[in-house]
C-alpha cells in the first residue's frame, strides 16, 4: 500500500492543491516509482486517497503516454520519432536498437532489462538524435555513444553520458568565437 | 560575441554561471521585485507590461499585458498563475535551456506576475520528460522560499506567494493553456470550448492567467531597465523584445540563439546557426514550430517578427526553426509531422480526432507509393473541413505541413503519385462506396 | 447560478425573431422557433461540451462557423442554420463522424432510432473514406448493458450524464485520439447502478441494453406511456411490446415528472410482470390444497363464505389489507366494498408501514395531505435538508432532483443518515453534502430536536412567526430546553457545533426544502419527526415560505393514493378524518349508504384481532404482510387461525401460500387506471399488454 509506505509524501503533495483531484498525476507517478508501473490496486488506493471512483483514475492514467500501466523493462529506451530528430537520423537509432537488443517497438529484452518505444518531441530538437532513458536525455547520439550507453546502463544502472543543464550551443563554444 | 545584446540567455553565456540564486543576485537577480513589492502598485506594473509590448512567447503572442487586464478587476478570491513550461511544439527547445540554466529568471518573472495579477499561488505546469529541469525548478524555489521571496509575507511586504512545480504526463496537447488547466486539474487533458476564457474561469474555475515561461522570463527585465528600453527593441511597435529562436534541422550550429525580433531568417540561419550543414542548399524551413506552415528559400529574408511571418503566409508561433536541405523528401517531412499530431490528436473533436486519422492514412498511402491523384483533392478538402472547426487550434495546426507542402511542393506529391501508378502497383479500389 | 431568471434577450434564428431567457443556448433558441440543429454532443441535460461540432451555425459578426450548443444567445444576434456554409460544414462533420462508423446498421439495435443515421439520411452524406477503420476488440461490458465502440461518435453523453446527472463517475473515456474507448475500470466489467441512463442517451448503437438484443426494430414495438410501479416518484415509462412480450421500457427526454430519467428498476426491471412464476388462474384450497379453479368457482367460494361468516360474527369479523402498488380506482373500490359490502373499518394499506406518518403530520401541522412543494422546488432550493433518506436508494428520481440543485444550481445538502459518504461507483447523497451527520435510525429523531435547539438558541427564529404565534415558540423553546447538549451528543454522537452549523445553513436559505425518506417514516416516532421537522421550517419561517416545505417520501408508487382514497382506517376518501361528522356526512351523501360506526382495527390490530379469533376473514390485495412483517408479531400464526383468506396477486408469496382462495391479480402492465405520486401528481396508468393468463382486473374485485 503507497499509504503506508508514503504517508507524508502524499500528505504533502495533496496540501499543494486546493482540490484533491490536481494531485492525481503526481501520485501517479509515485505510484509508477514505486512498482515501475501503475497498478490496478495503485489505482484504486489513489481514487480512495483523492475521494474518486476508480474509473476516474484510469481516464485520466490512460491519457498520458509517461503514465505505464503495464510493466516495462528496467531501462526504457524511448527515441524521439518526430520530424526534426528524423533528419538527424533518428529511424538509424531505432534500427540501432533493433539489431543490438534484438526487440522492435514496444517490446522488452528477454532479461526485463530494455523496453523500446518510439516516441514523439521531447524538445531537444537542437541535439537529435536523442532518447530518454527513464529519467535521463541522452543527446547527439552516434553509434559510439549509444553503444556506450547501452554498455553503462547494464553495468552501473546509469551512464555518465546523460545530459546535464541543458544548453546548446554550450557557452564555451560561443566565447571562443 | 553574439552580435545582438542578450538579454535571457546573457546570465547563462557568462562561464561558471550555475544558475543557482547566489549568482543570479550576483548578476543583478531579484532586483526588480524588490524595486516593485511594497513600492509600485500591481496595476503599475501591469502598465509596465503593456507599455513594453511583450507578447506571449508560447506560440500565440498574444499581448501579456493585455491577457493580464482581462481578470475581473473586483473579484475577490483565489487566483492563480500557470506558467507553462509543457514545451512541447517540435522544433522548440528553448524553455528547457531558460529552465535548466537560470531558473531563477523564470521565477521572478513569476513572482512579478502574481504580484501583478493578485495571484497568491503559481503552478509552473512542466512537461513530464522534464525530470531535470522539474527537479531544477523544485530546488531554485526551495532556495528562494529560504531567502524571503517565495512564501508568505515576501520581502516584508506582507505579500504572499506560493510556486509549486508540477509535471505533465505526455501530452503535447496539455501545452493548449485550457488543456493545461484540465491536466493540472487531475483530468484529461482535454481542451475546453472558450468563451469563457481562463481569466474568468480559469484554474478551478477562477480567474487564471497562463503564461509561457520566455514570456515570464522577459519580466524581470522589462520592470528592471523599464518598458521603453524593451519596447525599443525588436521590430517596434508589435514585436518588441528579443526571443530565442531554436534552430534544429541540417544546420551547422543547431541550438538556441537570442536575437531581437526583426533580424531575418537568413541572419539566423547563416550567421548564427553556422549555416546549412553540407554543400546542399536549404530546400525548406519550419519558421515557428511544428504548427507552423512550411516556407521555402524565397522567404529567407522574411523578418523574425509576428506580422511579417503572417504575411508570408506561416507564423512565428514558439520560434522553433527546423530547416531542411536540398534532397529532403518534402511528402515525408509532412508526414512525420502528421503522424505527430495524430498521435497527439486529444481525441475531443470529431473533425481533428477523425481528420487526423483520416489525413495520416492518406499521407502514408501516398509515401508508401499506393497513392491516387484525387488523394490530393481530399487531402486539400479534409484540411479545409478541419481548420477552424476544432475546439482548439490544433485544428489549424495539424493541416498546417500538408497544406503548405502541398502549396509550394505540389509536384513532389504528384511525382510519388505517378511512379505508383508507373509501377502499376495494386490499385486500391474502395471496398464501399458510403 | 440560478435557473430562474426573467431577463431576456431578442435574437433571430433565420430571420425568425425570438425572445429568449438571458442564457438560453442558440441550439435551444433555434428549437423554439422550430429549428433543429442537428448535433449529437449536445443534451438539455448536460453541461455543453461542444465536442462533436456538428451543430455549426453562422453568427453575424463571428468570423468562424459557432458550435450553436456552445454559444450564449446574446441581444440582437443574428443567428444562420441554413446556408450553404453551414449546410457544407453539417456535411463535412458528418463525414468524419462518419469515417470511423462501421455503418453495421443492419445488426445494429440501434438502427431506425438512431441520430446518425437519421442525419446521414438527412444530408444524403457519403464518404470518401477508404482507409482502414478502427476497430477495438468487442469486450464484455456487463449483464445487462452491452457496448459496441466501433459504433462510438466519442460524444461522451453517457461519461457526462453518469458523472453530471447521476454523480456516479462509473464511465470512464479510455486512452486517446481516435482510440478513444468508453469503459469502466481496466478489464473490469461495469459495476454501478445500472440506471440505464447511459443505454438512453447514446445518440448511435454504441451503448444497448442486452435485455433486448437483436430482438426488434423500433417500429415493430407497440409503445404503452405509462407510469413506473416500483416507488412512489412515479416516473412516465414508455413500455415497448411485441404482441404480449415485453421488450423494453425507456423514457422520452424531459418526460413525466422523472425528466425521462430512470433508476435501474425502471429501466431493467419490467420483466417482472411476464415472470413464469406469475399466478395465471385462481386457486381454491381443496383438502389442504391449492387448486386451479374458474373464477366463477372462486368468486361463488369467496361470497358463499364470506355470508357464512358475516352472518355468524358480523361484518367486525372481517379485515381488508391492500398494497400501495394498486391504482386508485382499485384502492377506492376495495375501501368501499370494505366500509359497505361488509360493513367495517378494519382495513389498511402498505402506507401504514411509513407513508401514514408523514400524510398525517402534514394534515396536522398544515392541514394538507399533500406536498405544498414539488420536484421542482427541491431542484430549485437552495437549502435541502434531508433525514433519513437513503434517497439514491428508495426514491432515485426524486434523489436526481436533490443531485440536480447541489451540481448544477449549488444548492446546501444537508443531512442526517444513517449512511456514511463513500465515493464509489455507486452514488450516495451524502458524498454531495456540505453537512453530513451519520445516526443509527433509532437516533433520526434526537438529531432532528438538536437541530431544533440549535435553532431555538442560536435566535434563528422568524421575526413573524415570534410576534405571530408567541404562545408556540415558546412552548417550543420550553420543549427544546429541557434537552440538553450532552444528552443530544450521548445519544446522536453528534456534536453542538455540528447542530449549530447545519441550523445556520439551514436559517440562511431562502428556499428551504426538508425531506424526510422511508427510513425515518418507519421508524419508531416517526409521526412525532415529522411534526417537528415542520416545527423547524416554522420557526425559521419557511414551512409557508415560497418554495418552502415539507416532503415525506412514499415508498411505493402509490402509498399516496392508498391514503387519499381512505384506504386506511382512520381515514375516508379524500383523507378525510373517519370521525369528523362533517366528512361522514359528505360520504354517505355520495355512496348513500351508511358508514359503518365503529373504528376500524390498523393492520397490526387486525393480526392481533386474528390471532384473538376475533377476525375470521382477511382480504388481501397485493400485500404480504407474513414476507414483510417481522415474525414475532406472529403474522404467519394468525394467518392461518383465519376461517377465510382471500388473496389476490401476482406470485404465490408467503401470505398467498396460506390462502383459501387466491386470485390472480394484473400488474400495472396490464391495467389502465391512475397512481398518485409522492409529491401528489395523479398519472395515468395505461396498459402495454393484455392481462397474463385469466388475471383480467376488471373482475378482480367482486363489484
Amino acid at each position: 500500500m503507497l499509504k503506508e509506505k508514503y504517508q507524508k509524501e502524499i500528505d504533502e503533495i495533496i496540501s499543494r492543491y486546493p482540490v484533491r483531484r490536481s494531485a492525481l498525476i503526481p501520485l501517479l507517478y509515485l505510484a509508477q516509482r514505486d512498482e515501475g508501473f501503475v497498478s490496478e490496486a495503485a489505482m484504486k488506493e489513489i481514487a480512495g486517497l483523492l475521494r474518486l471512483t476508480p474509473p476516474q483514475v484510469y481516464e485520466t492514467a490512460t491519457f498520458y503516454t509517461m503514465i505505464n500501466l503495464k510493466r516495462v523493462g528496467k531501462f526504457h529506451l524511448q527515441v524521439c520519432k518526430s520530424l526534426m530528430c528524423a533528419l538527424a537520423g533518428s529511424d538509424t537509432v531505432v534500427e540501432w536498437v533493433k539489431t543490438k537488443l534484438g526487440i522492435g517497438l514496444g517490446e522488452t529484452t528477454t532479461d526485463g532489462l530494455f523496453t523500446l518505444n518510439a516516441v514523439e518531441c521531447l524538445a531537444a530538437c537542437g541535439t537529435a538524435p536523442m532518447m530518454q532513458v527513464n529519467d535521463d536525455y541522452y543527446e547527439r547520439l552516434t553509434e559510439q555513444t549509444f553503444d556506450r550507453i547501452l554498455a553503462d546502463l547494464k553495468q552501473h544502472g546509469t551512464c555518465s553520458l546523460k545530459t546535464g543543464p541543458f544548453m546548446w550551443p554550450e557557452a564555451p563554444m560561443r566565447n571562443e568565437k | 560575441m553574439p552580435k545582438h545584446e542578450l538579454i535571457l540567455l546573457k546570465n547563462m553565456m557568462e562561464p561558471g554561471y550555475t544558475g543557482s540564486l547566489h549568482d543570479y543576485e550576483r548578476a543583478g537577480g531579484y532586483q526588480a521585485l524588490r524595486k516593485v513589492v511594497g513600492k509600485v502598485p500591481p496595476a503599475g506594473v501591469t502598465g509596465m507590461v503593456m507599455k513594453s509590448g511583450l507578447r506571449g512567447r508560447g506560440g500565440a503572442g498574444f499581448p501579456t499585458g493585455l491577457k493580464w487586464n482581462f481578470l475581473p478587476k473586483d473579484y475577490i478570491g483565489p487566483k492563480y498563475l500557470c506558467c507553462n513550461a509543457d514545451e512541447s511544439e517540435p522544433g522548440t527547445f528553448k524553455d528547457r535551456q531558460l529552465i535548466e540554466r537560470d531558473p531563477h529568471q523564470i521565477l521572478e518573472g513569476i513572482l512579478l506576475a502574481c504580484y501583478a495579477i493578485g495571484s497568491e499561488t503559481a503552478y509552473i505546469y512542466i512537461r513530464g520528460e522534464f525530470v531535470l529541469g522539474a527537479k531544477i525548478l523544485e530546488q531554485a524555489i526551495a532556495e528562494a522560499r529560504t531567502a524571503g521571496y517565495i512564501g508568505s509575507n515576501i520581502l516584508g511586504a506582507g505579500i504572499t506567494v506560493n510556486v509549486w512545480v508540477h509535471r505533465g504526463a505526455g501530452a503535447y496537447i496539455c501545452g493548449e493553456e485550457t488543456a493545461l488547466l484540465e491536466s493540472l486539474e487531475g483530468k484529461r487533458g482535454l481542451p475546453r470550448f472558450k468563451p469563457p476564457f481562463p481569466a474568468t474561469n480559469g484554474l478551478y474555475n477562477k480567474p487564471t492567467v497562463v503564461n509561457n515561461i520566455e514570456t515570464l522570463a522577459n519580466l524581470p527585465h522589462i520592470v528592471v531597465r523599464g518598458p521603453e528600453w524593451f519596447a525599443s527593441i525588436g521590430s517596434p511597435p508589435k514585436s518588441t523584445g528579443t526571443r530565442v529562436f531554436c534552430v534544429s534541422g541540417h544546420v551547422k550550429q543547431p541550438g538556441n540563439y537570442e536575437v531581437p525580433m526583426g533580424v531575418t531568417f537568413r541572419e539566423l540561419i547563416y550567421e548564427h546557426a553556422g549555416g546549412m550543414r553540407s554543400d546542399k542548399s536549404l530546400k525548406a524551413f519550419i519558421p515557428g514550430g511544428a504548427s507552423a506552415p512550411f516556407l521555402t528559400p524565397n522567404h529567407l529574408d522574411v523578418k523574425l517578427d509576428f506580422e511579417s511571418v503572417a504575411a508570408a503566409g506561416s507564423m512565428l508561433g514558439s520560434g522553433g526553426v527546423t530547416v531542411m536541405e536540398e534532397g529532403t523528401d518534402i511528402v515525408w517531412a509532412a508526414l512525420r509531422l502528421m503522424e505527430f499530431f495524430y498521435h497527439e490528436s486529444c481525441g475531443k473533436c470529431s473533425p481533428c480526432r477523425e481528420g487526423s486519422s483520416w489525413l495520416v492514412q492518406t499521407m502514408r498511402r501516398i509515401v508508401a507509393k499506393r497513392g491516387r491523384m484525387e488523394d490530393l483533392e481530399t487531402l486539400v478538402d479534409l484540411c479545409k473541413n478541419i481548420e477552424g472547426r476544432t475546439v482548439c487550434a490544433f485544428g489549424e495546426a495539424e493541416v498546417a505541413p500538408i497544406m503548405s507542402t502541398l502549396k509550394h511542393w505540389r509536384s513532389e506529391y504528384v511525382t510519388l503519385i505517378q511512379e505508383a501508378e508507373a509501377a502499376n502497383l495494386i490499385k486500391l479500389e474502395p471496398a464501399v462506396r458510403h | 447560478m440560478r435557473k430562474t431568471t426573467t431577463e431576456t434577450v431578442r435574437l433571430t434564428i433565420d430571420g425568425i425573431s425570438i425572445s429568449v431567457p438571458k442564457g438560453t443556448l442558440v441550439i435551444e433558441a433555434a428549437r423554439l422557433v422550430g429549428v433543429m440543429v442537428p448535433h449529437f454532443c449536445y443534451h438539455p441535460k448536460l453541461k455543453p461540451d461542444a465536442n462533436c461540432r456538428m451543430c455549426l451555425v453562422e453568427v453575424e459578426r463571428m468570423p468562424k462557423l459557432q458550435t450553436s450548443c456552445s454559444t450564449v444567445a446574446t441581444e440582437g444576434m443574428a443567428v444562420r442554420t441554413a446556408t450553404t456554409v453551414v449546410h457544407n460544414a453539417h456535411k463535412s462533420v458528418l463525414e468524419f463522424i462518419l469515417a470511423n462508423h462501421p455503418l453495421d446498421c443492419p445488426v445494429c439495435d440501434q438502427g431506425g432510432k438512431c441520430d446518425l443515421q437519421d442525419f446521414s439520411h438527412q444530408y444524403t452524406a457519403t464518404s470518401r473514406f477508404e482507409e482502414t477503420k478502427r476497430i477495438f476488440q468487442k469486450e464484455y461490458f456487463s449483464p445487462l448493458i452491452e457496448t459496441q465502440m466501433n459504433r462510438c461518435v466519442q460524444c461522451l453523453r453517457c461519461v457526462r450524464y453518469c458523472d453530471e446527472v447521476m454523480d456516479v463517475k462509473a464511465l470512464a473515456p479510455i486512452g486517446r485520439g481516435t482510440m478513444t474507448e468508453i469503459k469502466s475500470f481496466g478489464a473490469h466489467p461495469l459495476d454501478c447502478e445500472f440506471c440505464g441512463g447511459c443505454v438512453q442517451i447514446c445518440p448511435v448503437g454504441a451503448i444497448t441494453s442486452r435485455l433486448s438484443m437483436y430482438e426488434y426494430r423500433p417500429w415493430m414495438l407497440k409503445r404503452a406511456d405509462t407510469v413506473c410501479m416500483f416507488c412512489g416518484d412515479g416516473c412516465q415509462i414508455t413500455v415497448q411490446t411485441k404482441d404480449q412480450e415485453l421488450i423494453e421500457v425507456n423514457s422520452a427526454q424531459g418526460a413525466g415528472r422523472n425528466s425521462g430519467d430512470l433508476c435501474a428498476r425502471g429501466f431493467f426491471g419490467f420483466r417482472a410482470a411476464s415472470h413464469p412464476s406469475r399466478v395465471t388462474h385462481p386457486l381454491i384450497r381443496r383438502n389442504g390444497v391449492l387448486v386451479q379453479a374458474t373464477w366463477e368457482e372462486a368468486l361463488v367460494f369467496v361470497a358463499e363464505q364470506t355470508n357464512r361468516l358475516k352472518l355468524a360474527h358480523g361484518p367486525q369479523a372481517f379485515g381488508g389489507l391492500i398494497s400501495g402498488r394498486c391504482t386508485n380506482e382499485e384502492l377506492y373500490l376495495f375501501q368501499k366494498f370494505m366500509r359497505l359490502t361488509i360493513g367495517t373499518n378494519n382495513l389498511d394499506s402498505s402506507a401504514r408501514y411509513g407513508h401514514i406518518n408523514g400524510v398525517q403530520a402534514m394534515r396536522s401541522v398544515q392541514g394538507t395531505h399533500r406536498w405544498t412543494v414539488t420536484f421542482e422546488d427541491i431542484v430549485q432550493a437552495d437549502v435541502l435538508l434531508l433525514v433519513g433518506t437513503n434517497i439514491t436508494e428508495t426514491n432515485p428520481i426524486t434523489g436526481l432532483k436533490v443531485k440536480e440543485a447541489v451540481k448544477k444550481y449549488d444548492a446546501t445538502l444537508l443531512t442526517i443518515e444513517a449512511i456514511q459518504p463513500a465515493v464509489g461507483t455507486i452514488s450516495n447523497i451524502s458524498n454531495l453534502s456540505q453537512q453530513h451527520v451519520c445516526v443509527a435510525p433509532s437516533q433520526f429523531g434526537a438529531a432532528v430536536l438538536g437541530l431544533l435547539k440549535a435553532i431555538v438558541e442560536d435566535n434563528h427564529v422568524d421575526s413573524t412567526i415570534r410576534q405571530r404565534m408567541p404562545d408556540y415558540v415558546s412552548a417550543v423553546s420550553q420543549a427544546v430546553e429541557r434537552l440538553t447538549w450532552d444528552d443530544l451528543a450521548l445519544s446522536t454522537g453528534v456534536s453542538r457545533e455540528s447542530f449549530v452549523q447545519m441550523a445556520a445553513s439551514l436559517a440562511g436559505g431562502r428556499r428551504v426544502v426538508a425531506l424526510a425518506g422511508q427510513t425515518l417514516l418507519r421508524s419508531q416516532g416517526g409521526y412525532g419527526i415529522c411534526l417537528n421537522l415542520m416545527d423547524l421550517l416554522l420557526l425559521t419561517g419557511r414551512l409557508t415560505a415560497q418554495g418552502c416545505g415539507f416532503a415525506p417520501l412514499a415508498e411505493e408508487n402509490n402509498d399516496q393514493g392508498a391514503v387519499e382514497m381512505g384506504a386506511v382506517a382512520a381515514l375516508l376518501p379524500g383523507a378525510l378524518d373517519l370521525t369528523d361528522q362533517d366528512a361522514r356526512a359528505q360520504i354517505t351523501r355520495v355512496w348513500k349508504e351508511d358508514l359503518p360506526l365503529a373504528e376500524g382495527a390498523t393492520l397490526i390490530e387486525m393480526i392481533d384481532r386474528a390471532q384473538a379469533g376475533i377476525i375470521k376473514g382477511l382480504f388481501v390485495v397485493g400485500e404480504n404482510p407474513v414476507g414483510s412483517l417481522p415474525p414475532q408479531t406472529g403474522v404467519k400464526e394468525a394467518l392461518g387461525k383465519l376461517d377465510l383468506l382471500v388473496c389476490q396477486e401476482l406470485f404465490l408469496t408467503e401470505t398467498a401460500a396460506l390462502a383459501h382462495v387466491v386470485l390472480p391479480a394484473a400488474s400495472a402492465m396490464e391495467k389502465a387506471g391512475t397512481f398518485t405520486n409522492t409529491e401528489g401528481h395523479v398519472q395515468a396508468v395505461r396498459p402495454a399488454i393484455n392481462p397474463v393468463g385469466r388475471s383480467a382486473h376488471r373482475r378482480s374485485l367482486p363489484q
